[in-house]
């Protein structure tokens, strides 16, 4: 499964990357974490769980950040066990300067088997995208209730 | 394989439905057709605790006509809205979409309610009723509320019912004047399900200028949506000249497409201008010949 797309975030880019690699933040915008824990070296031991339409999703495995190139880039690996099945996919992050915002790009791919991915497949891509889209949002109404509180 | 276990109830009335879904909160499931329900369950990636099946409430079921508006019950199969011939005479898109849906087996079972419910981004029905203007309502244990087709389709797959609450009616105003309707899709070669469908309704005066349109597209994003720009952009318009087609290009604005290995968003961007042309001009078309409606597949 392929997954590409991009979200322009209202902040400057170094704040954008920060936030990114914040664990906190990660913590709290990632969905339905029960577990996210750091080992070293970006890894994080992870467990989520979320549902839509009925259909439980649950992720058990290591989400690894690598490879960063502050404030520009960097890698994400997702390994582990879904719903019954597998998945295994690394995706790379962009972070677009654009003055005041920036846009960041994702780009990913993911082997994913199992009975979701079987029986669900039209409909995994666009629950992806929804997650993401969901990530990004919250990521951004953090870093603006932090800009608040320096602010202020 | 088969379903975890689970309580069934077959309630016989609305009230004691809805007392079941807010005693078990979201463990409790509604079943209507079961044609996206059951196969999640048996595969167990939903393993609902507690099954409300609607199927022995016959207040839900069944197509109603009163005060220019047509009422139908949320457990109305779409094989039923395609045969009925009361649809047929006072608002045939209706019949006409729902013979477009899956195979006869699935047309059988599948209910209008659970297809609204469900808003699986390629359902049909969900275009069809933001281009008619529906009104769903919806009972819970907290009372009654009614909800436009505009506010109902929040998020993939996510519908503004609440867990505690079952869909009884769809309700749709019966468009009078030169009104027609039309409902065009690309339907997917194995389930039949919209890889883009675009319904649209248009109001003509006299003169065959539009007085009013609504255009909604399922199966490209995660949502049916309206294309509210492109109604703008035809109300006053002459449909005969050039303002169909620069309807149908600004279409694809504000859709965040999907896309996979059957049709990628480009494929999927062009199939909106294309869809919501042949959409318009059928609409057109059925306006000013008094036949109504139309609508068609292709594969
Ligand atoms: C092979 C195949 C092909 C298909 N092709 C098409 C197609 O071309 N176009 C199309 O639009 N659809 C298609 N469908 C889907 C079909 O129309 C289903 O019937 C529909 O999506 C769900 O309706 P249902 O009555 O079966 O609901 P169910 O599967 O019983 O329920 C679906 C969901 O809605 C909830 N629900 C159902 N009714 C209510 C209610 N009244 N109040 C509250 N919650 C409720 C349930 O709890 C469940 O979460 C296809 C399905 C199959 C299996």
């Amino acid at each position: 499964m392929k997954l590409t797309g991009n979200y322009t975030m209202k902040a400057p880019r170094a704040v954008v990357f920060d936030t990114l690699m914040s664990v906190d933040v990660l913590r709290s915008c990632l969905p339905g974490v029960e577990k996210f824990e750091h080992t070293g070296d970006g890894r994080y031991e992870t467990r989520l769980r979320a549902g839509l339409a009925g259909v439980k999703g649950e992720f058990a495995g290591t989400i690894t950040l690598r490879d960063p190139v502050p404030p520009v880039s960097y890698t994400l690996a997702m390994d582990g066990n879904f719903s019954g099945g597998f998945v295994s996919g690394v995706g790379s992050i962009r972070l677009e300067d654009l003055g005041a915002q920036t846009r960041v790009e994702y780009s990913g791919d993911a082997q994913v088997s199992g009975p979701l991915a079987s029986v669900g497949q039209r409909l995994m891509a666009p629950a992806a995208k929804m997650v993401v889209g969901k990530f990004f949002r919250c990521m951004e109404a953090q870093i603006e209730s932090r800009t608040n509180s320096a602010s202020r | 394989m088969i379903t975890e276990t689970f309580e069934y109830h077959a309630p016989e009335d609305v009230q004691a439905a809805v007392a079941i879904l807010a005693e078990h909160g979201p463990e409790a499931k509604v079943l209507a057709g079961g044609h996206s329900l059951v196969p999640l369950m048996r595969l167990r990636l939903a393993t609902p605790s507690v099954i409300v099946d609607l199927n022995r409430i016959p207040q839900l079921r069944g197509i109603t006509t009163e005060n220019g508006s047509i009422t139908i019950g949320a457990m109305t199969t779409h094989a039923a809205i395609e045969h009925s011939a009361e649809l047929k005479a006072m608002l045939p898109v209706l019949p006409a979409a729902a013979a477009l849906i899956g195979d006869p087996m699935v047309r059988n079972r599948g209910t209008i309610g659970g297809s609204l419910v469900h808003a699986d981004p390629a359902g049909d029905w969900p275009a069809v009723a933001l281009a008619l203007d529906a009104q769903l309502q919806l009972v819970g244990s907290h009372g009654e509320t009614t909800v436009r087709a505009d506010d109902f389709f929040v998020d993939l797959l996510t519908s503004a019912v609440e867990p505690d609450e079952i869909l009884t009616n769809i309700t749709i105003p019966i468009p009078t004047g030169r009104v027609g309707v039309s409902y065009q899709k690309f339907a997917h070669p194995a389930s039949g399900y919209a890889v883009t469908g675009v319904a649209a309704m248009v109001m003509l005066d006299d003169a065959d200028a539009c007085i009013e349109s609504r255009i909604a597209i399922t199966g490209a994003g995660a949502t049916a949506v309206r294309a509210t720009e492109s109604e703008a952009m035809l109300r006053g318009t002459d449909l005969n000249g050039g303002s169909i087609d620069r309807a149908a290009e600004s279409a694809v604005s504000g859709i965040d497409f999907l896309g996979d290995i059957y049709a990628s968003e480009e494929y999927r961007e062009q199939l909106v201008r294309v869809y919501t042309k042949r959409s318009l001009l059928a609409a057109f078309r059925a306006a000013t010949s008094g036949h109504g409606a139309e609508a068609a597949k292709t594969i």
